[in-house]
Parts: structure tokens; sequence; C-alpha cells
């Protein structure tokens, strides 16, 4: 029994010269507690894909469906996780958490208010907290929409290319730190990434994309590392290298452009 | 491969810093005393040999109004008070009337930000009313109104107001994808979106609508003020050209430039206070 269902998305845009199909027959069962990587090349239509998950946009046919449900509108059961970050730059690191908080979860002012202090201490920006956006780093501010996001229990979590901003050293830190609170609460994650390594530590399964128009699934590979999982193991582990090789090999020979892009 | 640093051969021969800096920031006074005292000259030049008309020349504008520069708080009744009360007077006309442009403005502005069907029914009119100079709302105002004093408020009003609506809806318009993505996510209350998110990503647009609307309004004083009469900075110049006072309207004229400058530089800084930017 799937959790998160994406069940033949098929997305176009008109334009004068006719439909242009950026999605075709996306068709994807999810596991409650399962963490999915959406890989591909720029362009192939995942965050147009993520965006539909998200209720942000409308599959042309086809639909998402969580927990038997069909997904029409945007909600924060699948909160989503901006690449840009989007905090909200006038409100503290603390207040852009809170936000979310009173927003989605019922309770108390001071239930609210503890679980905002837990979640700024879970990411490690306890000091910071009263800071706003702009006096953040960018590793600092991802760590606030990571808490802002979790903080309000979502059924999903969308993960939009999280650290495609940030500096190589200050991801490995935040894919770490992901994969940290992810192995300890085991949401059922959605991301997107097109960094090979990142989905091989962090993912369940990968998904890969074929090169758009009309991209589609063109092959799912299972990761079966351990948890808890560290990149030393995993670097370790031959397996790792015939992973990275099958993906890469996709990547390279079927998805058929080599731009691979970062 | 060693790691020997050259160093550089004199460091006398460079100009000291701490000095340079300080002449840097002398020019920023020097200069505008420089073109002040230009333009003093030429003026002061061009009077000495009657090329002026009517208008004195610097000093002696100075000499007459010295009475008038010395005690601004004088109060000989009626309408024969210092220039501090005639200001006082008139930022008091202009505060009611920029207050009430301020809140018309930004609550129209927002209006028509958000609902695209009325932004484009409006528009127009908008556009063509905001062109129309503050002496032309006099006599709409007066017959409207029937009343010198909320005829004045209303020309201040009027004109102040259409920058802050127009800066407003752009600025409403213009809330980033992002931010909306978040508010839709969230599935934030109206009054959470508008309070949390539309109206402080908005509020650097709004300032500089507030900002050009105080200028304006400042501007309309003198029209507003030939309808009341009685005390005020606008009134007084007219008052003072109608009984020959050449000099008293010249230093009106530097007043009323002075605190236009300063309301300016009011809300600029009352902006940076509360606009928070990424």
């Amino acid at each position: 029994m799937s959790y998160l269902e994406l069940s033949y998305i098929t997305k176009s845009f008109p334009t004068p010269k006719g439909p242009y199909v950026v999605l075709k027959d996306v068709a994807l069962k999810i596991k409650r507690g399962e963490f999915v990587a959406l890989l591909g090349h720029s362009g192939c239509g995942k965050s147009t894909l993520l965006n539909m998950v998200a209720g942000l946009s409308r599959a042309t046919t086809g639909g998402v469906i969580l927990e038997g449900k069909e997904v029409y509108e945007p909600g924060p059961d699948r909160m989503v996780v901006f690449q840009n970050y989007s905090l909200l730059p006038w409100l503290t690191a603390y207040e852009n958490v809170l936000l979310g908080i009173n927003a989605a979860l019922s309770g108390t002012e001071a239930e609210k208010k503890e679980i905002a202090d837990r979640y700024i201490a879970l990411v490690g920006l306890t000091a910071n907290a009263h800071k706003k956006p702009g006096e953040l780093s960018g590793g600092m501010k991802q760590r606030v929409a990571l808490a802002r996001a979790l903080s309000i229990r979502p059924k999903v979590l969308l993960l939009d290319e999280p650290f495609g901003a940030l500096d190589a050293l200050t991801r490995e830190e935040m894919q770490d730190e992901v994969l940290k609170l992810w192995e300890a609460d085991r949401t059922t994650v959605l991301m997107i990434t097109h960094e090979i390594d990142e989905a091989i530590l962090l993912a369940d399964r990968i998904v890969l994309m074929t090169n758009g128009p009309e991209a589609t699934i063109g092959l799912i590979l299972d990761v079966n590392f351990p948890r808890p999982r560290s990149r030393a193991d995993i670097l370790e582990d031959p397996a790792y290298y015939t992973l990275r090789n099958q993906v890469m090999t996709f990547l390279y020979e079927r998805a058929g452009d080599p731009a691979l892009v970062d | 491969m060693t790691n020997e640093v050259v160093r550089p051969l004199s460091v006398e021969s460079q100009p000291n810093p701490a000095l340079q800096e300080w002449w840097e920031r002398a020019t920023y006074v020097l200069l505008p005393l420089l073109a002040l005292g230009v333009f003093l000259g030429a003026w002061q030049l061009l009077s000495a040999a009657g090329k002026t008309g009517q208008i004195p020349g610097p000093v002696q504008v100075i000499t007459d109004t010295l009475p008038l520069i010395v005690d601004p708080f004088f109060d000989r009744g009626a309408n024969d008070k210092g220039l501090g009360w005639q200001l006082l007077s008139s930022l008091q006309r202009v505060a009611l009337g920029y207050t009430l442009a301020a809140v018309v403005g930004v609550s129209v502005g927002i209006l028509i930000g958000t609902v695209k069907p009325l932004r484009i029914a409006v528009d127009p009119i908008v556009q063509v009313l905001r062109t129309v100079p503050p002496l032309a709302w006099l006599p709409i105002a007066l017959a409207a109104l029937n009343q010198a004093e909320p005829g004045a408020i209303f020309v201040i009003f009027i004109t102040a107001v259409w920058p802050i609506i127009l800066n407003t809806a752009v600025g409403v318009m213009q809330t980033p994808q992002d931010y909306r993505n978040v508010a839709s996510v969230l599935k934030l209350s109206r009054a959470t979106y508008f309070f949390s998110i539309l109206l402080p990503s908005a509020a650097s647009y709004i300032f500089t609508g507030l900002r050009i609307a105080v200028g304006l309004a400042w501007l309309a004083i003198v029209a507003a003020e030939m309808l009341t009469g009685g005390v005020g900075i606008g009134f007084f110049i007219w008052d003072s050209y109608n009984s020959s006072r050449m000099s008293d309207i010249i230093l009106a004229v530097v007043y009323v430039g002075l605190v236009g400058f300063a309301l300016d530089r009011l809300v600029y800084y009352l902006g940076k206070v509360l606009v928070v930017s990424e």
C-alpha cells in the first residue's frame, strides 16, 4: 500500500505551436517513511513535478494521491523546503519558524513556542534564533527553513534542491544534518537533486528522470546501505561505486544530454 | 619552492591615510559652501547692478528680515505672528492632509494592487487625476466643501494621495512568488497573510510613495493657504506679496525649502528604520 502516489502525471504548457509536454506519464509509489531522491538533468521537469506534489500547480492529466486522497491544493501536510530558502526577511529565524507553527498547529501559545524553540535547537540555531535572515549565512538560512518545515510535522517533506545554493563544504555539512534529522524521525521525503552523491547518501531509492520534453521516470535504483549511515562508511563500500556508475551511465548515456549541470 | 614575500620598498611616499580621509570628508562640506557662496555672490552683484527688478540682494534681505530671523516666535495677535508660528500652523495642516492621504492611499493602493479588475478599471482615472496641479484643485475644493479650512486640507490630501496609491499598488503586485508560495503551503489566514507578508513585503514601495507624497503635500501648502488666509507660511508669502515685502517673501521661501527638505529626510529615515529587506 503506497502512502504517496504520483499517478500517471502529465504536464503540458500551451504554446502558440501547440502544447509543450514537460512531463509524460510519471508514475511512482512512495512508502510511508521512505526517502526518495528524484535525480535528473536541469530542465527535465523535476521542480514542476515537486510543485504538483506540493499542490502549487496542477497536473494536466493524472494526479497526486496522499493517503488515498487526491491532492488539489497546497497545504502544511506537504511542507516544502525551497532552494532559495523563502524565509521572510522581516522576521527573525525564530519568528519564521513560529509563523508556520501558528498557522498549521493547534495548541496553546506556550506549547507553540516550546515547539519552535525545540526545532530551532534541533538544527543548532539557538544562538542565532533572534537574528533576521539577512544576518545569517546560506547554510543557517537553510537550517531555519528546515526547522520551519519539520516543526509542523508534515506527512511528506518536499525538498527542492535544498542545498543547490550552498558552497560545497556547507552543502556536505547540511547533508549530514538532514541525514541525522531524518534518521531520527523518518518523515516521508521526496527530494529533488542533481547531485549523485547527495542522493546516494540520503535516499532509500533514487528515481532517475529522462530528459525533457516528455520527461518521465527512466530508472529506479534501490540504495541499500544500512542505517544509520555515514559518509565515510558509504565511501568504503564497493557497492557505492557500482551504484554511482549505474547512475552516471544512465545520466550520460540513456538520458541523452551529457551536459550535467553543476 | 620558497615562501618569501616581497616587502614593498617604501611606505613613506604614501600620503597619510587619516589626513586623506579627513580631506575627503571636508570636501562634502566645503564644496557646497563654495557653491552657495558663488550663488549668493552672483545674486548680490546682479542686484547691485540693478538687474534683479524688485528682488533685493541677499544682504538687503538679511537686514530687512533680521527681526523676523532673531525672534521666530513673537505673537502680536491676529495674523502678526513670528515665522515659527507660521511654519507650525502650516505643518499642522500638512500633517492632517498628509495623514489622510497616507491612510487612504495605502488602503486604495492595496485594494487595486490585489484586485486586478479594479486596477484595470481605476487606472485611467488615477493616471489623469494625478497630473492635476494643486492650484487647479482649489476652486473644486471650495465649491465642494464651501469652507476654507477643510478645502485647504483637501488640496493637500488630493495632491499627496496619488503617488501613495500608485507605489503601494506596485509594491503589492511585486510580492515575490516565493512568499506567496510559503503563504499557500502554510495556508496562512487572510489576516496573517496581510500583516506578515503583504504589508512588510510592499513596505519599501509604500515608503517610496510616502516620501514623494510628503514633498508634494508641502508643495501644496502655498496653494492651500491662499484659501485659508490667517496664520501659515503659505499665506504669509501671499500676504507679503500683496504688501510688497519682498525680503520677507525670500526669507519665507528659504524656510519653506528647509522644512520641505527636513520632511523628506524624516520620511526617508523612518522608512530606513521600518523597512527590512534581504
